[in-house]
């Protein structure tokens, strides 16, 4: 399956669950943002989480098929549209070949995941397809999507995608099943608050300062990027008398606060390391939402405890592993 | 040490509260421990400073032991307990190997040397011989590819990270942050004091080893004029 590019949009990457292995270099890992959208998409059309999909920012991509393909989209910053015609995010979708596709921006989050039978095909650059712009590693020749790019998928299909493409290829149309994936069965994408756990640093800050966090709302910079949500609101001070850290170990979704009292979250291409004191960690379940978050947007943050986060977890992983079990049966 | 968990798949050991030849050499020694014996489930460490990072997979260290309470990082940190109860650690565990880099700390690269200089009472070429005079320690890589945190500096030319970090560093920026000296590799945002620029490439993915330094090395600056920066220029 081929596509060829006719408008890139905004920033469009080739990522997938991320690069393992190096962040003791200082590699990011880098991957998908929204994470559960991306899975989402590639159960949809059979594959495993691990396939390479396209992350897309808001709309602007427009592509046409050179072959038929078997697509899906997940995610919440955009619409897909084909002759005028809106298609749906959230199931497989059968595309002829010569149909034009384009993305329009909307307005209830960033980035949408573009998915694909078998996966897309690049080659893996330290164990990852995932795209990480400053080093121009991974991905498409390291860099973001150019008009006219060609961009195939990997031959080899499973028998899922090949059962899918089956179903729905028996015409000359755009295809799609009369069923979808509801979301938010999966995370509550239009939630506005953001649970975390107390990072190490937490008790660095006192009880007015730790209520500040927690009581004020923050509202999303236009500074944000992959690499983590800044945010402008109440600052947040640590106790004076606390020296410097000695830079640390972070994550995705590890909240530190600078020496301004300013908080950033950070997210799929944060540094490894950071040395600023770490106020919070997002729970796991809550990343995807925050993937989502649209410059301006006004968010609260909730603390919960560690192991209630880790129970949310092991929800959504379950609720995972059923959807694709379903969707492997579905059409057989 | 102590064990923390930082999130549901990452676990950190704290190795003491100070940054000493001691706490690098056990860290070392820890982090080649848990290479060597891998749990289920783990993936990768970031040895730091004072701390060892522990990234692992929680679905994989529960793998078929799903039983509702049973927690992923409960398990590792009592696996890190044991292993660091066997854990016999000796020199041979750091690099010994000497690095000489290059800086221009000329003002043009130099942008906070004079506010460096002022925050602890001396003239500029005071902080230059500082710095120079110095031989580092490489603790860790981190913040970005490459980035080499520095342990040794002198505390006459400690000063504290900027209030508000700056949006665009230029590659090879030498900074100091609080106690910390250290290289920008790339073009990036950062909080630290810049006071130079180093003319080599300290992060080239053309290389199978990309970072030019890793932790346990010895780095010493020696400084050089603009002309020599050009000359050198590897960018």
């Amino acid at each position: 399956m081929q596509i060829e590019i006719i408008k890139p949009g905004l920033l469009s990457t080739i990522q997938d669950t991320g690069r393992i292995g190096y962040r003791h270099i200082g590699m990011p890992t880098a991957g998908c943002m929204d994470h559960l959208a991306a899975d989402i998409a590639n159960y949809l059309v059979g594959n495993e989480s691990h396939s390479a999909v396209l992350e897309l920012t808001y709309g602007g991509f427009e592509f046409i098929a050179r072959s038929d393909l078997l697509i899906a989209c997940g995610g919440q910053g955009a619409s897909m549209l084909s002759e005028g015609k809106e298609l749906p995010f959230w199931r497989p979708v059968f595309v002829p070949s010569g149909k034009k596709l384009k993305f329009i921006t909307s307005d209830k989050g960033v980035r949408q995941y573009l998915a694909i039978a078998g996966g897309w095909c690049c080659e893996e650059v330290l164990l990852s397809r995932s795209t990480y712009l400053p080093t121009k590693t991974g991905g498409y020749n390291g860099r973001a999507f150019q008009k006219a790019d060609l961009l195939v998928s990997n031959r080899n299909i499973n028998v899922t995608s090949s059962t899918i493409l089956m179903a729905l290829s028996n015409n000359l149309s755009i295809t799609f099943p009369s069923w979808g994936v509801n979301p938010l069965q999966f995370a509550n994408y239009h939630s506005k608050r953001i649970r975390f756990i107390a990072g190490h640093e937490y008790e660095w800050f006192d009880q007015d300062n730790q209520q500040i966090f927690e009581n004020s709302s923050f509202a999303v910079s236009h500074q944000s990027s992959r690499m983590g949500c800044y945010f402008d609101g109440s600052l947040v001070k640590k106790i004076t008398t606390k020296r410097e850290l000695y830079s640390t170990g972070v994550s995705c979704g590890t909240i530190q606060v600078t020496n301004s009292g300013k908080i950033v979250l950070l997210m799929a291409d944060s540094q490894t390391t950071g040395g600023y004191p770490r106020i919070a960690q997002v729970a796991a379940v809550d990343i995807p939402i925050c993937a989502q978050l649209r410059p301006g947007d006004s968010i609260s943050f909730e603390k919960i405890g560690l192991d209630q986060a880790d129970d949310l977890l092991w929800a959504q992983k379950r609720n995972l592993k059923a959807l694709k079990e379903t969707i492997k049966f579905r059409f057989i | 040490m102590k064990f923390q968990s930082l999130s549901e798949s990452a676990v950190v050991i704290y190795f003491g509260d100070n940054v000493e030849e001691s706490t690098l050499l056990h860290i070392s020694a820890f982090n080649k421990a848990i290479h060597a014996q891998p749990f289920s489930g783990f993936l990768e460490t970031v040895p730091a400073f004072v701390s060892l990072t522990v990234y692992f997979d929680p679905f994989l260290v529960i793998g078929i032991n799903a039983v509702k309470g049973r927690r992923a990082y409960q398990m590792v940190i009592n696996y890190l307990e044991i292993l660091s109860s066997t854990l016999v650690f000796d020199k041979s565990f750091v690099e010994q190997d000497l690095v000489h880099i290059p800086v221009c700390y000329d003002e043009v690269f130099g942008l906070d040397l004079a506010d460096v200089a002022q925050y602890n009472r001396l003239s500029i070429d005071e902080v230059i011989n500082i710095h120079c005079s110095t031989i580092y320690t490489v603790y860790m890589i981190g913040f970005m590819p490459g980035f080499p945190y520095l342990g040794g500096m002198s505390s006459k030319i400690a000063t504290p990270r900027k209030d508000f970090p700056r949006t665009d560093i230029q590659p090879g920026t030498v900074g100091i942050g609080g106690e910390q000296t250290g290289i920008y590799p790339l073009n990036s945002p950062g909080g630290w004091q810049l006071i130079g620029r180093t003319p080599i490439l300290l992060f080239n993915m053309a290389l199978t080893q990309p970072s030019l330094l890793k932790a346990g090395q010895s780095v010493k600056f020696y400084p050089i004029n603009q002309n020599k920066f050009k000359a050198m220029s590897e960018f």
